[in-house]
């Protein structure tokens, strides 16, 4: 399987004297890694850094077809319109706006015509005209994950997807991130603590 | 046009708060359009008004409260001038379409005005019901005149003495209603209309008098001397209603002036509540915004976004400003000052309100920009991790 995103080991500092080193990584279309830390061992961090939205001490982050992002240099044109996804930690939406229009909103961010979300699948087409928080937590989780494979990137970043869901909501949530991968043939980097997303994962990095 | 989208739908879920931003600036527009409008038609008012009298000669006073008088008709005469006198100097060549006018009495307040065929035809586009007069005692009244008594054609009334009812009545002359009047300079319609010989004829037995003669002078020359050499060497005033008006419709200014630095100030008020307001959202809401830049929103987008609740704000603002025009023009009897009059065609004339509206524009977009340039400055991954 090609490689969807490579990156040489990291460094990046949090202030003047605290910095974090993450080490080189691969991963491959249809992949998933997990990668597992205490908390405050900077999962989140090496996640935004791979997302170009935090800057890099030294290092390198190479998504083949989409250019490389290098310490010191600006974050490649469209990085995150178009080489990778971010699914936050919690899912949030714009209070303003239904969950038909937060849908689209990402679809005009990604700089798509529209959103081609299938809510239907996840049982919500009748709540589009809603707003997001009229939704279960778990039922925005996923609305959020289906937001983040809009736009076909090669890299999907999930922080943390499973933490503020139960059991149930949980294995529907890894099962949703598994199928929608394996239609999109894309790389996943899943960083979180949750010993339930272990059997979904095909390669684990555990950072000290 | 998305972009336009998520900016209203972000501007309603707070719609009170941007109501009042937009109402405020309206204050401030309405202020600066409608003093604009005012002077302007002002203005145009007084030219077309003076159109054509270029010499006014009257008894000595007030120039301004003789131009009222005799111009404008709101305001008392400065008195009689004498008749042979008056035409000692009318004879003058460079003097044309001479209007020599008396007043008489009155009929329950309203003014009877005695003048000669030069000043109907005067008169500005006048729509004349029946005919001008041609005997002695016969009369044109204003539409208004005619209105507010209940008077027709044919009705016959008698004036009383002076300005006032409690002088006395002439009520040996009866006056006849030969016309009734309505013309755009609504001064006209005021007034009963008859002829210099009616006038006399009531105050038979008293020395012929006029209160004014007014006539064009085409000669710019004679327009500067000839009121200095009758002033020097008669007992009567001659003006240029011309100069005096400038000098009026400088303290009209000087009152608009005021207004425009209360409007100005209601819109630097306006404009601070929209940048706080903008500001605060933008705290508010920075998770959001954080948001739109993690799923690959560019900067260009977010202003679009910024950018647009103020400029939908601004439109709110110039339709709010354009529904108090025209509230204002169709008021105008309740707050202008006895006749004056705005015209539909002065009043909208929007070629003049480009600037306010560049002023707007201008304003919505410098509010956004101060927030929109903070927001850059905020760490992306620390409003994500933060939220």
């Amino acid at each position: 399987m090609p490689v969807v995103i490579r990156s040489s080991p990291l460094r990046i500092h949090l202030d003047r004297n605290r910095f974090l080193d993450f080490p080189e990584l691969e991963v491959h279309a249809g992949e998933m890694l997990l990668i597992q830390g205490t908390s405050g061992a900077g999962k989140s961090t090496w996640m935004h850094a791979l997302a170009g939205m935090i800057p890099l001490s030294s290092g390198q982050i190479e998504i083949p077809g989409h250019g490389t992002l290098r310490a010191g240099q600006s974050v490649p044109k469209s990085w995150r319109r178009h080489a990778v996804s971010v699914l936050p930690q919690r899912a949030f939406f714009w209070n303003s706006l239904s969950l038909g229009e937060n849908l689209s909103l990402a679809a005009w961010a990604k700089g798509l015509d529209s959103a081609d979300v299938d809510l239907d699948r996840l049982g919500l087409s009748e709540q589009a005209a809603q707003s997001a928080h009229s939704l279960s937590m778990g039922e925005q989780q996923r609305v959020s994950a289906l937001r983040a494979f809009l736009s076909s990137s090669p890299v999907l970043l999930a922080d943390e997807p499973t933490a503020s869901l139960d059991d149930a909501n949980a294995t529907n949530m890894m099962k949703l991130l598994r199928a929608q991968q394996a239609k999109q043939d894309c790389g996943i980097i899943l960083a979180s603590h949750d010993q339930r997303v272990l059997p979904y994962a095909d390669r684990l990095i555990l950072l000290p | 046009m998305k972009a336009l989208h998520f900016a209203f739908k972000t501007l309603w879920s707070r719609k009170l708060s941007s109501l009042f931003i937009a109402l405020i600036w309206a204050m401030g527009l309405l202020g600066l359009a409608a003093t604009q409008r005012v002077e302007r038609s002002m203005k145009a008012q007084l030219v077309r008004t003076l159109e054509g009298s270029d010499f006014l000669l009257c008894a000595k006073g007030s120039p301004t409260q003789a131009i009222l008088a005799n111009i404008f008709h709101i305001d008392q005469a400065t008195g009689n001038i004498p008749l042979e006198e008056s035409e000692k100097y009318l004879t003058h060549p460079d003097l044309l379409n001479i209007r020599r006018l008396a007043y008489g009495d009155t009929y329950q307040g309203s003014r009877i005005l005695g003048c000669d065929s030069a000043t109907w035809m005067h008169i500005a586009a006048p729509k004349l019901e029946g005919r001008w007069p041609e005997q002695v005692m016969e009369v044109v009244v204003g539409s208004h005149v005619a209105k507010l008594h209940g008077l027709h054609l044919g009705d016959e009334f008698h004036g009383s003495h002076g300005a006032v009812d409690d002088l006395g009545y002439h009520e040996e002359h009866h006056y006849h209603i030969v016309g009734i009047l309505q013309s755009p300079e609504v001064h006209w319609n005021d007034l009963v209309l008859t002829s210099l010989e009616s006038i006399w004829a009531v105050h038979e037995g008293e020395p012929h008098n006029y209160t004014a003669v007014l006539a064009r002078i085409d000669q710019a020359m004679t327009r500067l001397m000839l009121p200095g050499q009758i002033q020097r060497s008669s007992t009567m005033m001659a003006v240029s209603p011309a100069m005096e008006a400038n000098r009026m419709v400088g303290w009209m200014n000087q009152g608009g002036q005021v207004i425009e630095a209360m409007a100005w100030l209601l819109t630097v008020i306006a404009f601070l509540s929209m940048v706080l307001l903008l500001q605060s959202h933008i705290r508010e809401r920075l998770p959001e915004y954080a948001l739109l830049r993690a799923m690959g929103g560019t900067w260009g987008q977010i202003a679009c976004v910024v950018l647009g609740q103020n400029l939908l704000l601004a439109l709110l603002a110039v339709g709010l400003t354009y529904l108090g025009l025209a509230v204002a023009f169709w008021t105008q009897g309740g707050w202008l000052p006895v006749g004056a009059i705005l015209l539909a065609s002065d009043w909208w004339m929007l070629q003049f309100d480009l600037s306010w509206w560049a002023l707007t524009l201008f304003l919505a977009l410098f509010a956004g920009i101060g927030p929109w340039i903070w927001l850059q400055k905020i760490p992306l991954h620390r409003a994500l991790v933060d939220h």
